[in-house]
C-alpha cells in the first residue's frame, strides 16, 4: 500500500460521524416512516392485479369483438357443425385478480370457437357445466384452449388456458379436460368418429376464420370422465369416407395432470391442512405465503388455496393469489409417478402422500433435503405435503421418497422438470430425456 | 435418504432478521451517506434503510442486501449533487478530534489535506476512492455500487490516486 493510499484511509477513518448515530432513535423513526409508507403506499401487487384483471378482460372482450366482427363478414360460411358462438354474453368474467394474472391470454389470429360442456357431477363438487374456448393464437400454427367453469349459483370464472407446447394440459393435436378432448383435424378431414371405452360418443370437427386447420371435439358421457382415464380412439374421415387418420390406441390411463383442474373454490369436506410456507421473490414485502389444502371429495380430490398476505395481523385480506387447484403454471414439471406433486406455485410445491406415509422427503441434486411440511387433518383420506423451493433447485431430477411413522420408505418417485416442452404426436408426447 | 437433516417446519426467512441488520448497518450506512457528501446523511441513510426493507426479501445473504444498500446510498448522493443548487460546492469533512489537538495536530493536518483532495474529486472519483479505501470494497463491488463496469472503477481509481498525490504534492 502507497503512503497515499495510508493517508487516505486514515483520512476517512478520521471524519466525524456526522451524528454519531442514535440507533435506537433511528430504529424506531424507521419503524414509524415504514408503517406509515406501508399504509400510504399501495403495495404493487394491488395495483397489478386490477389492472390484470381489466386487461385481461379488455383482451377477452377484444377478443370477442373481433371474433364477431369476423364472423359477421363470414356468416356466409355457414358451417356443416357450428359449435356453439362465443358471444357477448357467454363473456368469461375473471373472478379475481389471481385468475387473470394466472393466466395470460395469448393473442388470437383466429376467430375462437366455444364448446360447451354438460354439467358432470362426478367432476364438479357444485353443479355446473364448462365452457371450452379454442383458437389460434400468435401464429397461425398455435392452438390455445380456455376452459371457464360456469356454476348454477354465482360466477363463472377460468379454471384453466393453456396453448401448444406451453402445459402439459395441451398436448398436441389433443387437449383434454373433465369428459373432453379437442384436438386438429388432418387437411382432408371433414368428420371425426370418437369412442370412449369402446362406445361412441358424440364429435363434431369445427372451423372459423383464421384458423388453419379445424378442430374437432368430443364430450364424454359422464361415466367415462373421470379423470379422463376412459381409453379413447379416434379416426378422422374424409368427404369420400375414406379414414385419413387416427388416434392413438389409448389414453394413457395415468392422466398426465390428474388433479390440475379441479374446480375453484370447492366445499371442503377435510378440515383444512395450513401451511405457512417461505415468501418467494414475487411475494409484496412484509408478505406471507399461506397454503391450505383441503379434500372435496368425489373425484375432484384435493384442493389447494394459496394466499398472499400481507404481515402486521392475522385480519389483514388477502393481497395476492388465491387459488384452488387452478393455479396452472405447472409447465414443464410431469409427474413420472404416483403421488408426485399436485399443483405447483410460483416454487411452491404440494401433493398427496400415499397411504400409510407420514413423511415426504425431497432431495436435490446435490443432495440437500428440501424442508417439507406434512399433514394430515381429520377427513382426509391421504397425508398432504408442501414445501417451497430456490428458483432452479428442482431443475434436475430430484428423488422423492415418502416415508412412515418408523421412517421406512414406503414409496418413491422422481420429481423432473423438463427444459424444454414436450414434443406431441398423435397424443403421445416425447420429453427432453427421451422419456414418454 | 431420511435423514435428520430433515425439518418439517421451515427455515425462518430473512425478513425477521432485517431488525439486526438495520442495527449492524445503520451507523456506516450514515458514515458512508457524509462520506458521500449528503447534505442530510442520516435522512439518507434511513431513506436506503425504507428502500431496502420494501425489497428484503429478495435477497438471499446480508452481502447481497449490503451491496443493493451501497447503491442506493450511492444513488441518493448523486441525486442530491444533481438536484442542490449547490452543485458546484464540494462536500466538507469535519475531523473527529479524539485525542489532544496538540498531540494530532500534525496528523490531522496531513487529513485535512487529504480530505480537501478528496473533495476536489470527480463525483464518480470521489465515489470510488470512498469505496474502496473506506468501506475496503473490491474493484467487482465498487462497480455494483456505482452502477459501472469494473474496468470503469479502475480508471477512476487510477486517476483519483494520480490527482490525489499531485494535489499532495503540491501542498508539500
Amino acid at each position: 500500500m502507497t503512503g497515499t493510499e495510508t493517508l487516505i484511509r486514515e483520512a476517512l477513518a478520521a471524519v466525524a460521524d456526522p451524528q454519531q448515530a442514535d440507533v435506537e432513535r433511528m430504529w424506531h423513526e424507521f419503524q414509524a416512516t415504514a408503517q406509515a409508507t406501508t399504509q400510504t403506499r399501495r403495495p404493487h401487487n394491488q395495483w397489478f392485479i386490477p389492472l390484470a384483471a381489466a386487461t385481461a378482460t379488455l383482451l377477452v372482450m377484444g377478443l370477442i369483438v373481433v371474433g364477431r366482427a369476423q364472423l359477421d363478414s363470414g356468416r356466409h360460411e355457414a358451417p356443416a357443425n357450428p359449435g356453439i358462438e362465443f358471444s357477448l354474453d357467454r363473456l368469461p368474467t375473471w373472478q379475481n385478480g389471481a385468475s387473470a394474472t394466472a393466466f395470460p391470454l395469448p393473442t388470437p389470429v383466429s376467430t375462437p370457437i366455444a364448446f360447451d360442456v354438460a354439467a358432470l357431477t362426478n367432476n364438479m363438487p357444485r353443479p355446473g357445466h364448462s365452457r371450452v374456448v379454442v383458437y389460434y393464437a400468435d401464429n397461425p400454427s398455435r392452438l390455445c384452449v380456455i376452459e371457464i367453469f360456469r356454476p348454477t349459483t354465482g360466477a363463472e370464472h377460468t379454471t384453466s388456458i393453456a396453448c401448444e407446447g406451453q402445459s402439459a394440459y395441451v398436448n398436441t393435436p389433443v387437449s383434454r379436460g373433465f369428459g373432453w378432448i379437442l384436438g386438429t383435424v388432418p387437411p382432408a378431414a371433414t368428420r371425426v368418429k370418437v369412442t370412449a371405452d369402446g362406445q361412441p360418443v358424440n364429435a363434431e370437427v369445427v372451423t372459423r376464420t383464421g384458423m388453419p386447420r379445424p378442430v374437432f371435439f368430443a364430450q364424454f358421457p359422464e361415466s367415462n370422465t373421470v379423470g379422463g382415464t376412459a381409453s379413447v380412439r379416434w379416426w378422422f374421415i374424409d368427404a369420400g369416407g375414406r379414414t385419413v387418420g387416427e388416434g392413438p390406441e389409448a389414453f394413457p390411463t395415468t392422466p398426465i395432470r390428474p388433479t390440475n383442474n379441479p374446480p375453484y373454490r370447492a366445499t371442503p369436506v377435510s378440515e383444512i391442512a395450513t401451511f405457512d410456507l417461505p415468501t418467494q421473490r414475487s411475494d409484496p414485502p412484509g408478505s406471507r405465503r399461506i397454503l391450505q389444502i383441503y379434500y372435496a371429495g368425489s373425484s375432484v380430490g384435493w384442493c389447494s388455496k394459496l394466499h398472499v398476505t400481507k404481515s402486521g395481523g392475522s385480519g389483514d385480506p388477502p393481497t395476492a393469489a388465491e387459488d384452488c387447484g387452478a393455479t396452472a403454471p405447472t409447465d414443464r414439471v410431469i409427474p413420472s409417478g404416483a403421488f408426485l406433486p399436485a399443483s405447483e406455485y410460483g416454487n411452491s410445491f404440494w401433493g398427496v402422500m400415499p397411504p400409510g406415509a407420514t413423511r415426504t422427503v425431497v432431495v436435490v441434486t446435490d443432495g440437500k433435503q428440501i424442508p417439507v411440511q406434512t399433514a394430515q387433518p381429520t377427513g382426509m383420506p391421504n397425508g398432504v405435503y408442501a414445501g417451497s423451493v430456490a428458483a432452479g433447485e428442482l431443475d434436475h431430477p430430484n428423488p422423492m421418497y415418502f416415508l412412515d411413522a418408523e421412517g421406512r420408505v414406503i414409496a418413491a418417485a422422481s420429481w423432473r422438470r423438463f427444459t424444454r416442452p414436450p414434443s406431441c404426436h398423435e397424443g403421445v408426447c416425447t420429453y427432453d430425456d427421451g422419456g414418454q | 435418504m431420511a435423514g435428520d437433516a430433515l425439518r418439517l417446519d421451515n427455515p425462518p426467512r430473512r425478513l425477521t432478521d432485517f431488525e439486526a441488520f438495520y442495527r449492524r448497518r445503520i451507523a456506516p450506512t450514515v458514515r458512508l451517506a457524509a462520506l458521500l457528501g449528503c447534505e442530510d446523511p442520516e435522512n439518507a441513510a434511513q431513506e436506503a434503510m425504507l428502500r431496502l426493507h420494501r425489497r428484503w426479501p429478495d435477497f438471499a445473504t446480508d452481502a447481497d442486501a449490503s451491496a443493493f444498500l451501497r447503491r442506493i446510498v450511492v444513488n441518493l448522493s448523486r441525486d442530491y449533487w444533481r438536484r442542490s443548487q449547490l452543485r458546484r460546492r464540494k462536500p466538507r469533512y469535519d475531523v473527529t478530534v479524539t485525542a489532544t489537538v496538540e498531540d494530532l495536530a500534525v496528523v490531522h493536518e496531513e487529513h485535512r489535506e487529504v480530505l480537501a483532495g478528496i473533495a476536489r474529486l470527480s463525483t464518480r472519483q470521489r465515489e470510488a476512492v470512498i469505496l474502496r479505501y473506506w468501506q475496503d470494497l473490491a474493484e467487482a463491488e465498487i462497480a455494483a455500487a456505482m452502477n459501472t463496469s469494473a474496468g470503469s472503477v479502475k480508471t477512476h481509481l487510477s486517476r483519483a490516486m494520480r490527482s490525489l498525490t499531485q494535489y499532495l504534492e503540491v501542498r508539500r
